[in-house]
């Protein structure tokens, strides 16, 4: 069986026309993780009884002649920040690695409906902290298009998992640009959508303001399909919203998206680009006007202050959302108790349990909320992320879409950029402005004969169906 | 360039954050963090005069449900599991007072 073309589309309807069962497909992704995840390491934790078990449901089902979600049976990867009831669930954190979920994210609730299969949790960095996955506790994943390289981050184990032919699509989350950067260095489709389009219950918090679940697919049509199921409002997640996508989102109208006006942002096209990147990101634009599209240059004048508003905004809601782990809740460091006093149990067991770079951001949190410097730093980004969000709306009166590089490199190699935080976190200056804003964007994959390079699309608010409309067009055209 | 964070500070943020850092890790945090902080200088050029602050993404205000008892879908029981320490049904935590 060959999974390197299998889309949910063509796996649903393969199943229908009774080429293979739930079982076969299921069984034949955990064969192939079986044997290729050794080396590319995306996996945290496999459930392949659960698994099987379900898929067996879902033939059983079928034949029986029951109506089945456009999800039925697809075997799916999930980043470990995502709760699946009676499942460990560590975000890749020492302090959580014997935590087992006691409920399942919404996300995980309506995928269950649509009787998706759950391969296992994949690796991330810790609390979804970095750009490379090198920040996990526990291992490192490979980039499936050159080893040597890493798979980008935080989602690197679900990118990779779908890169590798490994999960027909996976979960990730993206709180700066988790699921779009490593799609990019994998080249796969990560979609980040509109803040509130997706529930967060049950995702591990890290910058509430800022986090979105999404989906991580090979073609934009897939992206559409995950994301339609997984969105919806949700009485538990407070900030999110409640959208009817229509028909338009899976099957767009290409004559009305090709009137689509595509704004390129002057800030984004700056001088330490690689090479290969502005290729890749020019060779898209000439493609897409040969399609019919209108590009028009604009200005996004704040863009250069987003990466000093995030590193002090997602810092500052780091730190009061990890104080929930303490050591005595959801999960223990072993060794540490004895007859400590309750302070120092809480010491050790987060100076033992967070790895460096979680430190480095609750301090940093800590710091930019103190008294003294509040209004210095954390009230002076919380004007400045509106300044950026201002910039956005004036730009979306002139344009239907933006499109940009989606970071400055194609995947690094392994250890590259380990020792010096800032340089890792110039990996995300194109993909955090969107984040601050609370906007949909995609990164869509480029043909390249080298490193994969991707392209971003930045929509609208609730207006996935645009970016993944333009989205499905690029692969059809190619 | 002034340091903005020294080390009596880092050990009292770290107090007010309950982490323990350990010696050998404390200079090249601070080191890190000197770097982050200045790096937000830039943050001084912009003009924020009459900008209001954004607190979050959701353009949402008011955000209601009715206060009804509803039957929770998680059995008690697999709360109690998912605590590290317990004994017959209950949770085991450490002392609060000295």
């Amino acid at each position: 069986m060959d999974l390197s073309n299998l889309t949910i589309k063509k796996f649903h309807q393969g199943l229908f026309d009774k080429q293979f069962s739930a079982f076969e497909i299921t069984k034949a992704f955990f064969d192939l993780v079986k044997k290729k995840d050794k080396k590319i390491g995306a996996y945290l934790r496999l459930n392949e009884d659960a698994a099987l078990a379900r898929a067996n449901i879902v033939d059983i089902e079928l034949n029986n002649g029951n109506k089945l979600s456009i999800l039925a049976g697809a075997p799916l990867a999930i980043k470990d920040n995502i709760l699946i009831n009676g499942e460990t669930t560590t975000a890749a954190s020492k302090i959580l690695e014997n935590y087992k979920a006691s409920y399942d994210a919404t996300v995980i609730k309506k995928l269950k409906k649509s009787g998706a299969i759950f391969l296992g949790k994949t690796n991330m960095d810790e609390f979804a902290m970095g750009s490379s996955t090198e920040n996990s506790a526990f291992q490192k994943t490979k980039n499936p298009r050159d080893l040597e390289r890493v798979p980008g981050g935080s989602s690197g184990g679900s990118v990779a998992a779908v890169a590798a032919d490994m999960a027909m699509a996976a979960l990730g989350s993206d709180t700066g640009g988790s699921i779009r950067q490593p799609a990019n260095f994998c080249g796969v489709v990560g979609l980040k959508p509109t803040y509130g389009a997706v529930s967060r219950y049950g995702l591990i918090a890290m910058a509430s303001s800022l986090d979105q679940i999404g989906p991580i697919t090979k073609t934009a049509e897939d992206a559409a399909i995950l994301f339609k199921e997984i969105s919806g409002k949700d009485e538990f997640d407070s900030t999110s919203v409640g959208i009817e996508y229509g028909e338009e989102l899976i099957n767009p109208n290409f004559g009305k998206i090709k009137k689509l006006k595509i704004g390129l942002p002057k800030e984004y096209f700056i001088k330490g680009l690689n090479k290969e990147t502005q290729k890749a990101v020019q060779e898209t634009i000439e493609n897409l006007k040969k399609s019919g599209f209108e590009f028009k240059e604009i200005s996004l004048p704040h863009t250069k202050y987003a990466l000093s508003c995030y590193y002090i905004i997602m810092p500052a809601e780091v730190s009061a959302n990890l104080a929930r782990f303490d050591g005595i809740r959801y999960s223990q460091m072993s060794g540490v108790r004895g007859q400590m006093s309750l302070k120092d149990i809480y010491f050790k067991q987060r100076g033992l349990g967070f790895g460096d770079e979680v430190k480095r951001r609750i301090i940093l949190g800590t710091f930019v909320l103190s008294h003294g410097y509040y209004d210095a730093y954390y009230s002076k980004a919380q004007k400045v992320r509106q300044l950026i969000k201002q910039d956005f709306d004036k730009a979306f009166q002139e344009v239907d879409v933006i499109l940009t590089p989606v970071s400055p490199t194609p995947a690094f190699k392994i250890g590259e950029k380990t020792s010096d935080p800032l340089q890792m976190y110039l990996e995300d200056i194109f993909t955090i402005p969107v984040n601050l804003a609370g906007l949909p964007a995609v990164s869509i994959p480029t043909r390249t004969n080298g490193l994969p390079v991707g392209f971003q699309l930045i929509g609208k608010p609730f207006r996935e169906a645009d970016i993944l409309g333009i989205g499905q067009l690029y692969e059809k055209n190619l | 360039m002034e340091e903005i964070i020294d080390k009596q500070t880092l050990e009292k943020l770290a107090e007010l954050a309950r982490i323990e850092i350990s010696t050998d890790k404390e200079e090249k945090l601070l080191s890190d963090l000197s770097a982050v902080l200045g790096h937000f200088e830039e943050l001084n050029e912009v003009d924020v005069s009459g900008v209001e602050p954004m607190a979050g993404a959701a353009e949402l205000t008011n955000v209601f449900r009715d206060d009804e008892l509803v039957k929770s879908e998680t059995a008690a029981i697999d709360l109690i599991n998912a605590f590290p320490e317990k004994e017959n049904g209950f949770l085991k935590v450490p002392a609060v007072f000295e």
